[in-house]
């Protein structure tokens, strides 16, 4: 990070060459989660479908991001697959307001994303012999093979509305093993409100019931102290 | 020092800008209060949040890992040291939310 023309896919070649080495024996042990962009103009290096378009998180760009993702790892299933941010505007990157006027009228919606990594989980659902199944959708859960591309899927970079919005897409359209497991979102000393103010209850136990992958837990170097310790105005002049 | 910060100028800036280093300031001298470095003890208290599943860690050096891996080994963290933590974050809220800045470079 940050990603550049000549970055891009690197973790990936450089995790497949580890893998290759060190046995895809171990495979079933690992977990390998990896993110794909969202929507952007700027970063046009990552997918080539997108010259139309831009970044986006559509059907083809998803299923694209993620062959291109099991080719460079040299491995046939992603555990967990995460948007590295949303398709619609949200602020970013510690962006200090919301500005409805970034709207976007052509964000990919909800259902068309669950959609798309929903044919890359190729799910084979097993009936359950509990008549009680279709209303006890945990069971449900349960006796779904999860066997494709793609294990789970997680979110980054997410507002409480967005993930909420994902798991109860999931839930009505019946794609229950499609609720987003984890949320990769900012999280340290000195961004602690964010999630704790509106995220923290989206992902309890009693309710969405999702993780937190922290990133930036040391805030990008700066909460190690480095910077207080040396000349700051030589990086802001 | 051959950091991110440096080599891509305006780059989170935001965890450097005034409101955050004053909040550095205050948890570095917590650290200092608790005969710790602020890396891990910084990296220890996101672990001991329950909701806190797993972090990206980065390095770029083998001393940087070392003090992300100490950082597993503080916990748990004192009663005392989680007290005096939120002390500080009553004090500095939202210190990384800062307007965009023009950097002359």
């Amino acid at each position: 990070m940050p990603s550049t023309p000549e970055t891009v896919g690197q973790s990936e070649l450089i995790i497949g060459e580890w893998l290759k080495q060190h046995g895809k024996a171990k495979r079933s042990e690992l977990v390998i989660s990896t993110k794909i962009c969202g929507f952007s103009n700027e970063i046009t290096w990552c997918r080539k479908s997108n010259s139309d378009e831009g970044t986006r998180l559509t059907s083809n760009q998803i299923t694209e991001a993620v062959n291109g993702q099991l080719k460079r790892l040299g491995t046939d299933y992603i555990d967990v697959l995460q948007f590295n941010w949303p398709d619609r505007y949200v602020p970013l990157y510690g962006a200090p307001e919301y500005l409805h006027e970034l709207e976007r009228d052509d964000a990919s919606s909800f259902r068309s994303q669950l959609e798309a990594v929903d044919s890359l989980v190729k799910a084979g659902k097993v009936p359950s012999i509990d008549a009680n199944v279709l209303f006890f959708k945990s069971h449900y859960t349960d006796n779904v093979i999860l066997d494709g591309q793609v294990r789970h899927f997680g979110l980054s970079n997410e507002t409480p509305y967005g993930a909420t919005s994902f798991i109860l897409t999931a839930e009505a359209l019946g794609l229950s093993h499609l609720k987003p497991v984890t949320v990769q979102n900012a999280y340290n000393l000195l961004e602690r409100n964010d999630f704790e103010s509106g995220m923290l209850e989206v992902c309890s136990p009693r309710n969405g019931n999702l993780g937190l992958l922290a990133y930036s837990p040391l805030a990008g170097g700066a909460l190690t102290g480095k910077y207080l310790r040396s000349d700051v105005s030589v990086i802001i002049k | 020092m051959n950091s991110r910060m440096r080599q891509f100028v305006g780059y989170m800036y935001r965890y450097i800008a005034p409101p955050a280093a004053a909040a550095v300031r205050d948890y570095q001298a917590l650290a200092d209060y608790l005969s710790l470095p602020l890396g891990p003890l910084a990296l220890a208290f996101v672990y001991s949040r329950p909701f806190v599943t797993s972090t990206i860690i980065g390095a770029t050096n083998p001393q940087q890992l070392r003090e992300n891996v100490m950082a597993l080994n503080l916990a748990p963290l004192s009663d005392d040291a989680l007290m005096r933590l939120n002390e500080i974050y009553q004090k500095h809220r939202d210190p990384s939310k800062v307007l965009p800045v023009v950097l002359r470079v």
